[in-house]
C-alpha cells in the first residue's frame, strides 16, 4: 500500500457540507410536527452518506467495507490525484479568485460604474499583459455598448456603491440592504 | 395541445420572439464554440437580465441557446481537432482528418446538416409524446411526484457514473438548502437564522452563477491559456460546404439511428449529449461494412456524431418538460429560469402552459436552421473565436455574472452570494462533488417537502401511502434497482464493467 496522504480538499467539502446538513437537521428540532419532516427524511441520510465519506478519507484502511455503499478505491485518498492539485495552481486559483473579491469590494464601495471599468483595465492590463493604452480602448469598446443595453435600453439600476452621493444614481448613495 | 401550438407559431412572427431567438443562437453558437464555455454558462449569464421580460420572449432566448451549442462546438472540433462541448469530441475523430486532406468545409456541411436534422427529428418526437405525457402525468398522485424527485436525483447520479454516495449527499444538501427561508407550504419562515437576508430563501441566481458560472472560470482561468491549439483552417469553399450539406442524404440509416439513439439517450436523466454521441459513433462504426474507414475522416463518422448530439435536445426537453426532472445542467438552468419567471415546471407547465412549452419547441427549431445557415456560412470565421485567449474572456464573464446576479433583485449581498458560491462550487468540483444534484436538489427540493406533506395530509399521516399506489411502486423499484446496481457496481468493479461494456 502506497504512503497514506491525506486529501485536504475532500475532507474540507465533506466537512463543509456536513456542517450545513447538521445545522438544518439539528434547527428542525426548533420547528413543530410536519414542518421537521423533510429536513429529517432527506437530512438524516444525507448526513450518514457524508459520514461514509468522511470515514472513507480519514481511514483508507476502511475503504472495503465502504465500498459496498458506493465509495470506490478511486476515492481513496492515497489514490485520488484528482484534487492535488500542484501549488502552481492554487496560487492561480487563489489569484483569480482574489480578483472576484477585490472586484465585489470596489463594487460594494465605487459601484459598478466606477469598479467595473477600473476592474476591467486592471486585469487586462495585469492578467492579460495588454498594454495600459490598449486595456483602455478594449475597456471603451466593450463597456460603452453594455451600458448603452443595461442601462439606456434594458434600463437596469446598477448599484452605486456606498461613498457619499455624487452622481444621483450611478456614483454614490446606495442603501445597503439588512443582513440581519 | 393544437391551439397552443397555433397560438406560438403565429408568435413566431413577433420581431421581440425573433430578436429573442437571434439573441440565444447567437450566445449559442459563441459560447458552443469556445472550448470550455457551452451552452450552461451562456445560459447562466443571460438568466438574470430576461428577468422582467415577458417569459414567452425569454424562453425563445433559452430555446435558442439549447438548439444551437453542441452545433457551435462541430466548429472547432472539425477545424481545430478541439470538440467545443464534450458532446463533439467524436466528431474530431473523423471531422479532423477531413479538414487536415483539405475537405474542412466538406466535414462543416456533413455536421450542420446532420445536427440540424437530428434535432428537427428529435423534436417532432417530443412533440409526437407531449400529449402522451399529458395523459400519462394526470395519473400522478402526490406521492409518485415525491418518488418521482428522489427518482430524478438518483437518476442523475447514476447515469453520469460519478460517485453514488457523493451524488446522492450533495442532492441531500441541495433539498436542505431549499427548505431555508419562506414556506408556501406551512406559512413560515425556517432556518433563516435571523437574517433578514434569507428570509425569501437563498436566491437562486446567485447560486447557478457562482457554482457554474464563475467556479468554471476559476478553473480554466487558473489553467490559462487557449484551450483550442491554433491550425491552418482550411474549409476547402463553399462548393465544398454544400456537397457536404448533401451528402448527409446518402447516410440515411446512419442519421435516422444517431437521431434515435440520441433522442432516447436524452430522455435519460444525466446521460445526455456525450454518452449519445459515443453511442451512436460506436454503433455506427460496428454497423459499417467498412468500420476501418471510422477515424480517417470517413464522412459517416460526423453523420453519426452529430446527427446524436444534437438529436438529444428533443429527449432531455421530455423529462423537464413533463415531469419537472431536469437531467442536465442545460436543464437546471432552464428550471432555474422558470421559476424566475414564476412558471411551476411539470404538471402545471403541461396542463396550463402549453404556450411555454410550444415557445421552446419552436425556439429549438427556429434556432437549430438559423444556426445550420450560420455555421454552413461563416464556419472558418466562428472557429477563430475558438482561438481567443480565456485570459481575455474571463473578466467579461466575472463582469456580466455579477451585474446579472445584481439585476434580479437590487440587492448586493446576492453579489457577495455568488462570489460564495464560485468557491464552494470550485471545492465540490475538486472534490468530486457533482454540482448539478445539488442545483437539482435545491430546484426541485420544495416540489419534495410539498408532495411529501400533500400525501401525508391525504392519507391523514399513514406513511404506507408512500408503498401502496401503483406509479410509487413502479418508481420505487426504479430506485431501487439503481441504488442496488450502483452497490454491485462498487462490490463488483471488474465484472460490472464488462457487462456494461
Amino acid at each position: 500500500m502506497s504512503k497514506y496522504k491525506l486529501n485536504g480538499i475532500n475532507l474540507l467539502t465533506e466537512f463543509f457540507l456536513m456542517a450545513i446538513a447538521l445545522s438544518i437537521v439539528l434547527g428542525a428540532i426548533a420547528y413543530e410536527g410536519k414542518q421537521q419532516l423533510v429536513a429529517w427524511v432527506i437530512g438524516f441520510p444525507t448526513i450518514g452518506f457524508l459520514f461514509i465519506l468522511i470515514v472513507a478519507e480519514l481511514a483508507p484502511g476502511l475503504l472495503k467495507f465502504t465500498r459496498a455503499f458506493g465509495v470506490s478505491e478511486d476515492d481513496a485518498p492515497e489514490q485520488n490525484n484528482a484534487a492535488q492539485m500542484e501549488s502552481g495552481t492554487w496560487r492561480r486559483v487563489g489569484i483569480v479568485y482574489g480578483w472576484l473579491v477585490g472586484y465585489f469590494i470596489s463594487i460594494f464601495l465605487l459601484g459598478f460604474y466606477l469598479a467595473t471599468p477600473i476592474f476591467l483595465i486592471a486585469f487586462l492590463a495585469i492578467e492579460s499583459k495588454l498594454k495600459l493604452s490598449r486595456a483602455s480602448s478594449v475597456m471603451l469598446v466593450a463597456l460603452i455598448p453594455c451600458f448603452i443595453v443595461f442601462r439606456l435600453i434594458l434600463d437596469i439600476p446598477l448599484w452605486p456603491g456606498i461613498l457619499p452621493k455624487f452622481i444621483p444614481g450611478i456614483v454614490g448613495g446606495g442603501s445597503i440592504p439588512p443582513l440581519t | 395541445m393544437i391551439e397552443a401550438m397555433i397560438a406560438a407559431l403565429a408568435n413566431m412572427s413577433d420581431p421581440a420572439v425573433i430578436a429573442a431567438i437571434c439573441l440565444g443562437t447567437l450566445l449559442g453558437v459563441i459560447f458552443g464554440v469556445i472550448p470550455g464555455l457551452g451552452s450552461v454558462i451562456a445560459m447562466t449569464l443571460i438568466m438574470p437580465f430576461t428577468f422582467g421580460w415577458d417569459p414567452i420572449v425569454a424562453m425563445y432566448v433559452f430555446a435558442g441557446i439549447i438548439g444551437t451549442a453542441s452545433t457551435g462546438g462541430a466548429v472547432p472540433a472539425i477545424l481545430l481537432n478541439t470538440p467545443g462541448t464534450i458532446a463533439n469530441v467524436c466528431t474530431t475523430f473523423d471531422g479532423f482528418p477531413m479538414t487536415r486532406r483539405g475537405e474542412g468545409g466538406r466535414a462543416i456541411g456533413l455536421a450542420a446538416t446532420a445536427s440540424g436534422l437530428g434535432t428537427l427529428f428529435s423534436i417532432v418526437v417530443l412533440a409526437a409524446l407531449l400529449p402522451v405525457a399529458k395523459l400519462l402525468i394526470l395519473w400522478f398522485t402526490p406521492p409518485d411526484f415525491f418518488w418521482m424527485v428522489i427518482l430524478g436525483l438518483i437518476a442523475v447520479t447514476f447515469a453520469s457514473r460519478q460517485n453514488m454516495v457523493k451524488g446522492l449527499a450533495a442532492g441531500g444538501v441541495g433539498i436542505l438548502l431549499s427548505l431555508i427561508g419562506f414556506s408556501s407550504v406551512f406559512g413560515v419562515r425556517r432556518y433563516t437564522l435571523g437574517s433578514e437576508y434569507l428570509w425569501d430563501g437563498i436566491e437562486i441566481v446567485p447560486l447557478v452563477i457562482g457554482f457554474f458560472a464563475l467556479s468554471e472560470l476559476m478553473v480554466y482561468t487558473s489553467r490559462g491559456g487557449t484551450i483550442a491549439q491554433d491550425a491552418k483552417v482550411n474549409l476547402g469553399g463553399m462548393k465544398q460546404i454544400l456537397r457536404g450539406a448533401l451528402e448527409v442524404f446518402q447516410h440515411k440509416a446512419i442519421l435516422f439511428r444517431g437521431s434515435i439513439i440520441g433522442t432516447v439517450i436524452g430522455a435519460i436523466p444525466g446521460a445526455g449529449g456525450a454518452v449519445a454521441n459515443f453511442l451512436s459513433y460506436s454503433t455506427a462504426k460496428q454497423a459499417s461494412k467498412n468500420p476501418e474507414l471510422f477515424g480517417t475522416g470517413h464522412p459517416a463518422g460526423v453523420v453519426a456524431s452529430e446527427s446524436a448530439n444534437d438529436a438529444k435536445d428533443g429527449g432531455i426537453l421530455l423529462p423537464t418538460l413533463t415531469f419537472g426532472i431536469p437531467g442536465n445542467g442545460e436543464m437546471v438552468i432552464l428550471m432555474a429560469a422558470f421559476i424566475l419567471h414564476g412558471i411551476q415546471p411539470g404538471r402545471d407547465l403541461l396542463v396550463n402552459r402549453l404556450d411555454i412549452v410550444w415557445a421552446i419547441i419552436l425556439g429549438v427549431i427556429g434556432a437549430q436552421i438559423l444556426t445550420t445557415i450560420v455555421i454552413l456560412a461563416g464556419g472558418a470565421w466562428l472557429a477563430k473565436i475558438s482561438l481567443v485567449p480565456v485570459k481575455y474572456i474571463a473578466p467579461f464573464v466575472a463582469i456580466l455574472s455579477l451585474i446579472g446576479v445584481y439585476a434580479v433583485r437590487s440587492n448586493i449581498w446576492d453579489v457577495l452570494l455568488a462570489i460564495f458560491a464560485a468557491l464552494v462550487g470550485f471545492f465540490m468540483r475538486k472534490a468530486g462533488f457533482p454540482l448539478i444534484t445539488l442545483i437539482i436538489g435545491f430546484v426541485l427540493g420544495h416540489l419534495a417537502e410539498e408532495k411529501f406533506t400533500q400525501s401525508l395530509q391525504i392519507s391523514q399521516g399513514d406513511y404506507s401511502i408512500f408503498f401502496t399506489r401503483p406509479v410509487s411502486i413502479i418508481l420505487l423499484i426504479a430506485i431501487v434497482s439503481m441504488l442496488g446496481w450502483s452497490l454491485y457496481r462498487s462490490a463488483n468493479p471488474a465484472r460490472a464493467n464488462s457487462e456494461s461494456n
